[in-house]
């Protein structure tokens, strides 16, 4: 990277703490804090030295996915940017879409987690990568196997000798 | 989550009131279903309750699909009242039929009817058709109805009739409203013998009725219509099409077509003004198929036609670069196709109608012999035999078919960029289409997902010695090829229709619904 060449003119990184729902810190550099929307829409009005977050409905776990996520977005854009400014080609987003199928591809329960993470921190590109991957999981399926992968109870079918 | 902003919060609370994926917030689950395309919607229908409530209730659907929206193709193969419509999904190759409409026993045979999609509705609208209770029989009558489908509850509904019976006419969608203009009925075999008309209408789609507006400046039938501009200065464009009509040999009747159009300004008080003549004589016989490209945020939409296999675009911004009408294929075809212009009539209103067709085709020999060297130099014919036959082919078009309906034969190849500027008032060359059919130029043209689709029955050919085009059994694939118009590239892929729907693209009416 450039700066660790030049760490005298760049200001230091500044950070942010999210803390998450059973107590633990994640210090994580702005810009990477910033992909959520949430804490975009608040960010300017708090004090620098005040930046912390309590991130009530995220666990720790899934919290760190998150972080996971988001620093590789953000180290992905700027290098794809700086690819397209010296013109040379790269297969920076096919990269990163290839990255983020293996990123997704969780169990169910932690699929769930980061999808509520998502929609709770507004981060528009994981939510709809997360809820694309349920919907993918859904249209391949018939109505009988859907039921199943997602406990779903089978209401339709109404039993004619079923006693009221 | 901010995206379920339903406008009827009953839908909202009944909603609430069941899960749609257990362990998750129904707000989510929500979102989730709403990336599942349209066309699994029915087959995912029966998982349970709340799944069917969800893929049949449309406000709150809807309005979270908008963010999500997807375009769906609607053909209608012939009238749709006997032979059902289909939705194809050109995501995911997809086609689903839609129940035909409510039919009239004593209406039938429905042609030249405009569909047009407003919100999660189709409208199917006038047309002309036959009336088994009217004298001829064989005189179509025009049609006032317009009915209505709801893509959610799957519904025919039959509105309240236009003012003036029409097929054939320009339309467009603007806010809460329909606007008609023109247009008039059509005979199934001699086009031209049928009505036009003036008169233009806007449907109240909240009240249900339909207003007279301003009339257009002249008669005007088969014309298109699109709307440019938003908010205060959308105007309502109308294009092409036929006025008066002609008779050849005092018998067969023959469509003036307009080579202009007229705009109407919606906001300022609905006055009509002309815009003049979009192309040369003889460069195009008469408009192609017109198709909008919606833009995107809040971009100009993108105007496209079809003219034989070339595709032409209107560009908003003044490039001033239109000089040099590129080179088309018409040279060899205009005598043929253009009888008036090789005589070389001053103006429209002549005998024209005295001439016979006999002598009219000599004179057209006569003209062509003449040019028929520089013809041959163009196209690099090798001998006069092959040009004899395009000749002869020519010829017997002409004389059997005095309503070409494809007037324009193949451009030149070239993929030039072209633009096309108000001011200078003409269509400019956008792009071919990489694969022509081999036999005719009948593609279906639509525009979705911001691409231009051109759909055209495969033909296949065997080998490179046998070169003729060979129609695959029943139910032929259809191909289509897309150009998407900003990577200015093309792609193509290949479908096949139910096996009981067979498309000709000359008749099929298409629409484009959002969902």
């Amino acid at each position: 990277m450039k700066d660790s060449f030049n760490p005298s003119i760049e200001p230091p990184k500044k950070t942010v703490t999210l803390v998450s729902s059973d107590g633990y810190d994640f210090e994580v550099e702005e810009e990477v804090a910033l992909e959520s929307q949430v804490i975009k829409d608040g960010f300017e009005d708090k004090a620098v030295d005040d930046r912390e977050y309590l991130l009530f409905n995220v666990h720790s776990d899934t919290l760190e996915l998150i972080i996971k996520y988001c620093e590789k977005h953000v180290s992905s854009r700027k290098s794809i940017s700086a690819a397209a400014a010296s013109s040379s080609s790269s297969n920076g987003e096919e990269a990163l879409k290839e990255w983020d199928e293996h990123f997704i591809s969780v169990d169910t329960n932690t699929l769930y987690d980061i999808l509520m993470a998502a929609d709770y921190l507004n981060i528009k590109s994981l939510l709809d990568l997360a809820i694309q991957k349920v919907a993918d999981t859904i249209h391949g399926r018939s109505p009988e196997q859907i039921r199943k992968k997602f406990n779903i109870e089978n209401d339709s079918i109404i039993d004619p000798w079923a006693s009221e | 989550m901010t995206s379920v902003c339903s406008s009827s919060n009953s839908q909202v609370e009944t909603l609430a009131l069941t899960t749609l994926i257990p362990n998750l917030p129904n707000d989510i689950s929500s979102l989730i279903l709403s990336f599942i395309p349209f066309s699994h919607h029915s087959r995912l229908k029966p998982t349970c309750k709340s799944w069917k409530h969800f893929f049949s209730s449309k406000p709150l659907n809807f309005s979270l699909r908008q963010k999500f929206h997807s375009h769906l193709l609607c053909l209608f193969p012939q009238d749709p009242s006997i032979s059902p419509p289909f939705l194809f999904d050109p995501k995911n190759l997809a086609w689903r039929p839609i129940p035909p409409m409510p039919c009239n026993s004593q209406l039938y045979g429905l042609t030249n009817f405009i569909s047009i999609a407003f919100n999660y509705h189709l409208y199917v609208i006038g047309g002309s058709l036959f009336d088994a209770r009217s004298f001829p029989m064989d005189r179509p009558s025009a049609s006032a109805s317009i009915y209505r489908f709801d893509m959610f509850t799957n519904h025919w509904v039959c509105l309240s009739p236009m003012l003036s019976a029409r097929g054939s006419f320009a339309c467009a969608a603007v806010n809460g409203g329909i606007i008609v203009a023109g247009g008039g009925s059509r005979h199934a075999m001699f086009g031209a013998a049928g009505s036009r008309m003036s008169s233009v209408e806007r449907y109240d789609v909240e009240k249900n009725e339909w207003v007279e507006m301003d009339g257009l400046p002249r008669f005007r039938a088969g014309c298109v219509g699109f709307l440019i501009g938003n908010g205060e200065e959308m105007e309502f464009w109308v294009m092409g099409g036929y006025g008066e009509s002609r008779t050849v040999s005092g018998v067969f009747p023959v469509d003036e077509y307009y080579r202009d159009g007229v705009v109407l300004e919606l906001k300022s008080g609905g006055k009509w003004r002309e815009i003049e003549n979009m192309w040369e004589e003889g460069e195009r016989r008469r408009l192609g198929n017109v198709v909008v490209l919606d833009g995107e945020d809040g971009e100009e939409p993108g105007i496209f036609m079809l003219d034989g296999a070339d595709i032409f675009r209107v560009m908003w911004n003044c490039w001033g670069e239109r000089g040099g009408v590129e080179e088309r294929g018409w040279l060899l075809w205009y005598p043929l196709f253009f009888p008036r212009q090789s005589i070389n009539l001053p103006d429209d209103d002549d005998d024209w109608g005295s001439v016979s067709a006999e002598e009219e085709a000599n004179d057209l020999v006569n003209d062509v012999d003449s040019k028929k060297n520089v013809v041959a130099k163009k196209y690099g014919f090798a001998d006069n035999l092959s040009m004899l036959w395009y000749l002869t082919l020519g010829m017997a078009q002409f004389s059997m078919n005095s309503d070409i309906v494809c007037g324009n034969t193949r451009g030149s190849k070239s993929k030039e960029k072209a633009g096309y500027d108000i001011s200078s008032n003409r269509w400019q060359k956008e792009s071919s289409v990489p694969r022509t059919a081999l036999v005719d130029f009948c593609f279906g043209f639509a525009a979705l997902d911001g691409e231009l689709h051109v759909l055209s029955p495969l033909y296949t050919i065997d080998s490179k010695e046998n070169r003729r085009p060979r129609l695959q059994k029943k139910g032929a694939t259809i191909l289509i090829q897309i150009y998407h118009p900003k990577k200015r590239a093309w792609r193509s892929m290949t479908t096949k229709p139910p096996s009981n729907c067979s498309l000709d693209f000359k008749t099929v009416v298409m629409c484009t619904i959002r969902i």
